[in-house]
């Protein structure tokens, strides 16, 4: 089966973000492929390159890199919701790339499942 | 084509997410979807008539939301249970937007192929 996830919170008040990262893993362990993960609302702050968690703490962009750099998952943030939150391309960790909205109904479209982390 | 249903649940300014999905449902209606935008608990309050966003600096939503009924890219639903648990009805509505019960609301959800939420 072929998964959309769209990531609408950030990377550390709650909890969101980590858990569509672990979801992803988990599909992909199973045989299925994670298509793209969307990041939009404030889930774009997932992208930042400049996120330094103390110690051994969750860190969103370098899982989500991660999980890139392996599996070839393709990391898309809505460039509005970027722009009005101080992200932008220079800003982005390894994987990452500024896309618009017609890329998350892109995937939702191509895609078995849509699922949504936050709200 | 497939069925998306865009579920607001927030009110207007007090956080983006009405306006944000609602950029996202004018995409996918842009792209020849069929599309719904839902407002469901406060989520209702992004219709009520009478705000003043300038106020708080905020931008209008209700135009928008208007626009993309108007402009034929989105078909607006309101659950009849939220506006009467908030001492609301359609008349306090500045967007016209078709009342649903919580049951045909719920069968609105079941009959789409994807729902996002915010």
């Amino acid at each position: 089966m072929e998964f959309a996830l769209v990531v609408t919170e950030g990377p550390f008040t709650r909890q969101s973000s980590a858990t569509a990262c672990r979801f992803a893993r988990a599909a992909i362990a199973r045989g299925h492929r994670v298509w793209r993960v969307f990041f939009f609302h404030d889930g774009v702050g997932n992208a930042s390159r400049h996120i330094e968690p103390p110690g051994r703490e969750h860190n969103a962009a370098g899982e989500w890199s991660a999980l890139a750099r392996e599996h070839g998952v393709d990391l898309v943030l809505c460039v509005t919701a970027a722009q009005r939150r101080g992200i932008c391309a220079e800003a982005l960790a390894p994987g990452f790339r500024i896309g618009g909205l017609g890329q998350m109904v892109e995937a939702s479209i191509r895609c078995d499942r849509t699922l949504v982390f936050g709200g | 084509m497939k069925n998306f249903v865009f579920v607001v649940r927030r009110a207007a300014h007090g956080t983006a997410h009405g306006r944000e999905l609602a950029e996202a449902a004018m995409l996918a209606g842009a792209m020849d979807q069929s599309v719904a935008v839902a407002f469901l608990d406060d989520g209702v309050f992004q219709l009520k008539s009478g705000q003043c966003p300038a106020a708080v600096g905020a931008v209008a939503v209700t135009g928008p939301l208007a626009a993309l009924a108007e402009d034929g890219l989105a078909r607006l639903y309101v659950e009849s249970e939220s506006l009467a648990e908030r001492n609301l009805s359609a008349e306090d509505l500045a967007v016209a937007t078709q009342v649903l019960t919580r049951a045909e609301m719920s069968d609105l959800l079941g009959r789409a192929d994807v729902i996002l939420t915010a």
